[in-house]
């Protein structure tokens, strides 16, 4: 099933890039400059005026993560202000002045309906108490909902494990063999909001390697009155019955960069190609593109984006950027605003909402993303993320379904000189073969 | 990455299991039934028995699901900040949003303005905080508070600055239809409840209630959906749904199953009730 198939690829995929991440620090240009080893001034908590919403929380490994908080009625969960700091580094690192879902669009196979979860209904007006069990270890915080009138134990904060960080049989400094090799954690938050029969988990992982995890879970139970047919549903019933309707979830995510404590920023694609045969091997060649005007962008094989700061270096003078990681995405091509997997657009305050946006200042501009998209020169960049999920019920989706996940990850790119992970020991080997 | 389900309890409690396969075959067997305008699916959720604050179970769950060594509830709990924040970016306070509608209508604002059920006023909408890249570019606690003038068919935004009591600015546009408020979903049900239309509605209520009449919204748990066609597809008779404010609902029976009466669109500008399509089903 594709809903089983998402779900190991995102499991996993904080692991897939540690590997990378790591090698590409060890290999890189023959800098001088390991990071130093200043010892962490003690991470101030993120100014958010009211102390019960600032999350600041140090990983075991020693990266501290902190943020505000706050439930808004459409976009549920709200993150701002949002900074990470290595154990090595002496400041945090200013990443995202604003980070929240943008829309989530379910139009069903039949062809008979469609709902726009979030800027129809919201997740804040429908957040639901999470249960004590339901957030182990950690610590659920009450936030006031305007629509429902009353405090709502609306967000989960807790620190969980996420396997390996890396490991590694090699030699020590005097040339003994050694194993390094730690497991890693993740600050994970969450909040859950009711929509009908379907339930939507909204969470973030900020993991101690830098990586920031984005998605959205849904359970609940299927539509109890979408049933449909052969071609646009899936029997879920004894022999060829019941037919309950294939649907779509698009899930948009809007971030707002401050990187570097600078809303100043570059955006660039990269696009690998072959380049004819090798000795040994097809010769790969990757190009960058700088994104200077606004861009309504699709996915190809080997293409990605980063966003790059104009504010900020590592100790090897590369400055920092921040790449964002899609896994596979079904995008809708049904609609203009969903055919796109990641728009970037030049910052503008009343656009919140990937479509159905409802902000008055914002209306000859029209309401969709798509639109925003105009030649624009882009200073600012906001950048829209969209992925598509085709649900194809199974009937293992029945009642409660499992939780299926759809999201994308932002991982640093040259953000500390190496992973902030490495050991001691070997923090000298900036840029040199071990 | 770690995946949610490890935030979850392995074991089920029998209470919640024995649910489980209620709602199961009552899916199932949801499928194949009445086939009215409005369908009656005899899903007894979990939720409908104990509310929807689940902690009467938790403590059950964690103490079946405990492992030696691992935490199997929530270690500690943050109450909602109270009073009034005159900077920063915390969650809105219920003081602050109080505040932030009576500044916003303050002078006798939008006086010509209209609410939802033809009295002298606006409709409030909803409150959010602004966003923190505000040009203004001061740290100052903004706030934006949503109106629906349906005089007028107008969404009217006012920005609302809590540091010095003051509006700054005041934004108008029709065709943009934000989430409805919870007075307004009650004002659609109540339409629907008494529409034609809502006749399967009112069957299927009497039926889950054991003969009990529906006639107020009361006896339901409601959600409200904004219905706007300039943003998704949507039959020809509801094209005004957009300029007009529209509102479907997902319908509960008060601790008990589900109705859909998704394919019905409430016009709440004109007061007139419609259907997405012909009720149809494949069984």
């Amino acid at each position: 099933m594709r809903t089983s198939t998402v779900r190991r690829a995102l499991g996993t995929a904080t692991a897939l890039l540690l590997i990378p991440a790591f090698l590409a620090g060890a290999a890189g240009s023959t800098a001088s400059a390991a990071p130093a080893a200043t010892t962490a001034t003690t991470a101030a908590a993120a100014d958010c005026g009211s102390t019960a919403s600032a999350v600041k929380k140090t990983l075991p490994n020693g990266t501290t993560w902190t943020m505000c908080w706050r439930m808004s009625g459409t976009k549920g969960l709200v993150l701002e202000k949002i900074a990470y700091q290595p154990k090595n580094e002496p400041q945090p690192i200013k990443v995202l002045a604003s980070a929240a879902l943008a829309q989530v669009n379910v139009p069903y196979d039949s062809g008979q309906t469609e709902y726009n979860d979030l800027s129809d209904i919201g997740f804040g007006n429908t957040a639901v108490n999470i249960g004590a069990s339901e957030c182990p270890g950690g610590t659920i915080s009450f936030a006031y909902i305007a629509q429902q009138q009353r405090n709502v134990k609306a967000l989960c904060t807790s620190v969980l494990p996420h396997g390996y960080a890396y490991r590694s049989d090699i030699y020590d400094n005097a040339g003994n063999p050694k194993r390094y090799t730690k497991q890693g954690d993740d600050l994970v938050l969450f909040s859950v909001s009711q929509l009908g029969w379907y339930e939507y988990i909204t969470q973030w992982n900020f993991s101690d390697d830098g990586a920031i995890t984005a998605k959205v879970g849904a359970t609940g139970d299927l539509s109890p009155d979408d049933y449909s047919g052969v071609g646009t549903g899936w029997p879920i019933g004894k022999g060829n019955r019941d037919y309950s309707t294939a649907h779509y979830h698009s899930v948009f995510w809007r971030l707002n960069f401050d990187l570097d404590g600078s809303n100043q920023a570059k955006v660039q694609q990269f696009d690998t190609k072959k380049a004819g045969r090798g000795t040994g091997s097809e010769i790969l060649k990757t190009s960058s593109t700088d994104v200077t005007k606004e861009l309504a962008g699709s996915s190809a094989l080997r293409r990605w984006w980063r966003v790059v700061s104009t504010a900020g270096k590592n100790a090897d003078r590369h400055p920092r950027s921040w790449e964002l990681v899609q896994q596979h995405s079904d995008h809708y091509d049904a609609h203009a605003y969903t055919s796109k997997d990641v728009y970037f657009t030049q910052y503008r305050a009343c656009e919140q909402f990937a479509s159905g946006n409802s902000d008055p200042a914002c209306a000859s501009r029209g309401t969709s993303v798509n639109k925003w998209v105009n030649g624009e020169s882009l200073k600012h960049p906001v950048m829209w993320v969209n992925v598509g999920f085709h649900h194809i019920p199974r009937d293992e989706d029945q009642t409660p379904m499992p939780v299926h996940w759809q999201g994308f990850q932002l991982v640093p790119r040259d953000v500390t000189a190496m992973s902030p992970l490495t050991p001691d020991d070997l923090s000298g080997h900036n840029g040199q073969g071990h | 990455m770690t995946d949610q389900g490890e935030c979850r309890p392995v074991v089920q409690t029998s209470t919640k299991g024995t649910a489980g396969r209620g709602i199961r075959r009552a899916l199932i067997g949801g499928g194949i039934a009445v086939a009215a305008t409005a369908v009656m699916i005899g899903i007894t959720l979990p939720r409908s028995a104990s509310g929807d604050d689940h902690s009467g179970t938790d403590g059950v769950n964690a103490a079946a699901s405990g492992t030696p060594g691992t935490p199997t509830t929530a270690a500690t709990e943050n109450a909602a900040p109270q009073g009034e924040e005159k900077t920063g970016r915390g969650p809105l306070t219920k003081a602050e949003v109080d505040r932030a509608k009576s500044i916003a209508l303050q002078r006798n604002a939008l006086r010509s303005a209209e609410s939802v059920d033809g009295g002298r006023g606006p409709e409030y909408v909803d409150t959010d905080l602004a966003d923190s890249a505000q040009p203004q570019g001061d740290d100052a606690r903004r706030v934006e508070v949503l109106f629906y003038d349906y005089g007028h068919d107008q969404l009217v935004k006012k920005t609302v600055n809590l540091t010095t009591g003051e509006v700054e600015q005041t934004d108008t546009a029709s065709g943009m239809q934000p989430p409805p408020s919870a007075d307004e979903t009650d004002q659609a049900a109540q339409l629907l409840i008494a529409d034609p239309l809502g006749k399967g509605l009112r069957t299927d209520f009497k039926a889950a209630g054991k003969g009990t009449e529906l006639t107020k919204s009361s006896q339901l748990t409601l959600r409200g959906i904004a219905y706007n066609t300039a943003e998704q597809s949507g039959p020809a008779d509801l094209a005004k749904c957009g300029k007009h404010r529209c509102v479907r609902l997902f319908t509960q029976v008060k601790g008990g199953p589900w109705i859909d009466t998704t394919n019905l669109v409430v016009d709440l500008s004109d007061r007139t009730v419609g259907q997405i399509a012909p009720a149809q089903h494949s069984h």
